[in-house]
């Protein structure tokens, strides 16, 4: 758990935003890992399967709740605290054209683009095609940087 | 069809990797994470993991109480409501207030069909004739046959009509028969 919960936090929060959200979905992650480890198979990699948890935590929540807005009053809160500089503005930006995009390009980017995994691994925790999620990825950077020079 | 759409996704393969502009932002987040947070993360995940524990056990304590209760209601039921069998009454005193409630009606309706039937005859029969009371109850006994012994009746007779009344008794037959079943009795 210790080496994970890093990445997966970070995983969690950038889908969900709010920090409160994040901590309990990590929680329930980790759970259902206890829960059901004696179900994993062991025939993928263990962190695509902690990826897989949190995901489908993170698509629960998106059910339950609309977070669209949260990012604005999260993000502009906790830059607030600190000196707002140009690239913070930028950041924050960025993390909005992200919110814009439907679940599955934003999940599809986040884990491409922060999390650095392969469309192999990210297929394996969809339980999508390598190519569909190509595609998603690409609709996904083109519809954020339309966002950009928009709200340049 | 399929040529194209080959076509189109090596196009976005090809391109998968170029945006520049994302390269200037890098893979920094906005976001921050309190200080400490990830050092007691664990110990409160396990601490959440024995209170859900505890939460799905009072929800199945819960659930078999309100399962066992709607068994019993169920059998209750089914005894008292058995299909094909007309509903009983709901208890004797329910059937009691039904008869005390009813009876008082069907005498007053027999006690006004009573009183029309007196004023019809009143009406058919002249007023003169009819008695405001009954003359039998009314009518007096004369008090030297009120209370009349028979030893006094016996004096009355005189010594004639005494010795009719012995042969009498000798002969009748009705005498005889009872006196000796008296005596049999005896």
């Amino acid at each position: 758990m210790d080496s994970y919960k890093k990445p997966i936090y970070w995983h969690i929060r950038r889908l969900v935003v709010s920090h409160e959200d994040a901590e309990d979905i990590l929680q329930e992650t980790f759970i259902q890992v206890y829960r059901f480890a004696s179900f994993f198979k062991g025939e993928s990699k263990i962190y695509t399967w902690l990826y897989r948890i949190a995901t489908n935590e993170c698509s629960r929540h998106f059910r339950k709740n609309d977070n669209k807005m949260l990012v604005a009053e999260v993000a502009s809160n906790e830059l607030s605290e600190t000196d707002i500089e140009n690239s913070d503005v930028i950041l924050l930006k960025f993390q909005q054209a992200i919110q814009q995009l439907p679940e599955r390009q934003k999940i599809v980017f986040n884990l491409r683009y922060y999390d650095e995994l392969s469309y192999e691994d990210i297929a394996q925790i969809l339980n999508s095609s390598v190519g569909s999620l190509k595609t998603n990825y690409h609709y996904a950077c083109e519809k954020i940087k339309k966002y950009l020079i928009d709200h340049a | 069809m399929l040529k194209t759409r080959k076509i189109k996704r090596n196009q976005i393969e090809m391109n998968m990797e170029e945006y520049p502009e994302f390269q200037k932002i890098g893979k920094k987040t906005p976001y921050k994470a309190p200080e400490g947070f990830f050092e007691d993360i664990s110990e409160r995940t396990l601490l959440k993991a024995k209170q859900n524990v505890l939460i799905h056990k009072k929800r199945l304590v819960f659930r078999s109480v309100i399962a066992t209760i709607g068994a019993a209601a169920a059998v209750i039921l089914f005894i008292f409501l058995k299909p094909g069998q007309e509903p009983r009454p709901v208890s004797n005193l329910t059937a009691q207030k039904q008869q005390e409630t009813t009876q008082p009606t069907i005498q007053i309706k027999q006690e006004t069909t009573q009183v029309a039937a007196i004023k019809e005859i009143k009406e058919a029969v002249p007023a003169k004739n009819i008695p405001e009371k009954s003359t039998i109850t009314e009518e007096k006994i004369p008090e030297e046959y009120a209370y009349e012994d028979v030893e006094d009746i016996l004096n009355d007779l005189s010594d004639e009509e005494l010795l009719q009344l012995a042969a009498m008794y000798k002969e009748d037959q009705f005498i005889d028969v009872l006196s000796q079943e008296t005596t049999n009795i005896n």
